[in-house]
């Protein structure tokens, strides 16, 4: 069971994961990012594919808007032991509401699947509780839990 | 077949066949007789398997299968 995230002490706002909650978090923002080259190719069609391309236009700029801006960050972080999520919480709470819909998704959908192999999908249901977890910490109006 | 309908079931083919993933898992597809039904679980292992895919995730095939589902280029299987 992922630990619970913890307030930051230095951020009012800010609410801190494990790195095991940010890698789970990290390998379904990539794979949304995987998507681009098919967003291109919807932009990129005489006539666009506008459906296409905003769904999957959304995902990438979230995904993107987490990494780059949210404290997700790129690549390894082995050496951190926790990491700050760094947007408003008023954002924040629809950016993970988002992936964990899209986690509990893909369980849905591969789980049937995995029987023998669940120990392949624990990335992604770390995310889910990742999410749920920051999620829990974050009303609904963006305001922090008193 | 309206030309609309066709136009859309062509862009599909197309789309699925523009990414070196998933021309891989076609390959993967075609090499194990084509004809069974591919779990994500088995093709995940056999992109593994693979010089370039090594660290594929049962997620991003998950998302490519459906594209080449979507573009009837795959008997579907387990959802």
């Amino acid at each position: 069971m992922p630990a619970e995230p913890a307030r930051s002490e230095s951020m009012a706002t800010g609410v801190v994961i494990t790195r095991e909650q940010r890698d789970g978090l990290y390998q379904v923002l990539l794979t949304e990012l995987s998507t681009f080259d098919d967003l291109r190719s919807a932009y990129e069609r005489k006539e666009a594919d506008l459906e296409t391309s905003e769904r999957l236009g959304r995902m990438v700029a979230d995904a993107l808007r987490l990494i780059v801006d949210g404290g997700v960050g790129w690549g390894d972080l082995s050496s951190a032991e926790r990491v700050e999520l760094t947007l408003p919480e008023s954002e924040l709470g629809p950016l993970l509401d988002r992936v964990r819909s899209a986690a509990v998704s893909l369980l849905e959908a591969l789980q049937p699947e995995y029987e023998e192999k669940l120990e392949l999908l624990t990335e992604v249901e770390v995310a889910r509780d990742a999410c749920t977890s920051v999620l829990d910490k974050i009303q609904p109006d963006g305001t922090c839990e008193s | 077949m309206s030309g609309e309908e066709k136009e859309r079931s062509e862009w599909k083919v197309t789309r699925a066949l523009d990414h070196p993933l998933r021309l891989r898992i076609l390959e993967i597809h075609r090499r194990d007789s084509g004809r069974s039904l591919l779990s994500v679980a088995k093709l995940t292992a056999a992109l593994r398997d693979t010089g370039d895919y090594r660290e594929v995730t049962a997620a991003q095939v998950h998302y490519h299968r459906a594209l080449l589902w979507d573009a009837d280029l795959l008997p579907k299987g387990p959802r």
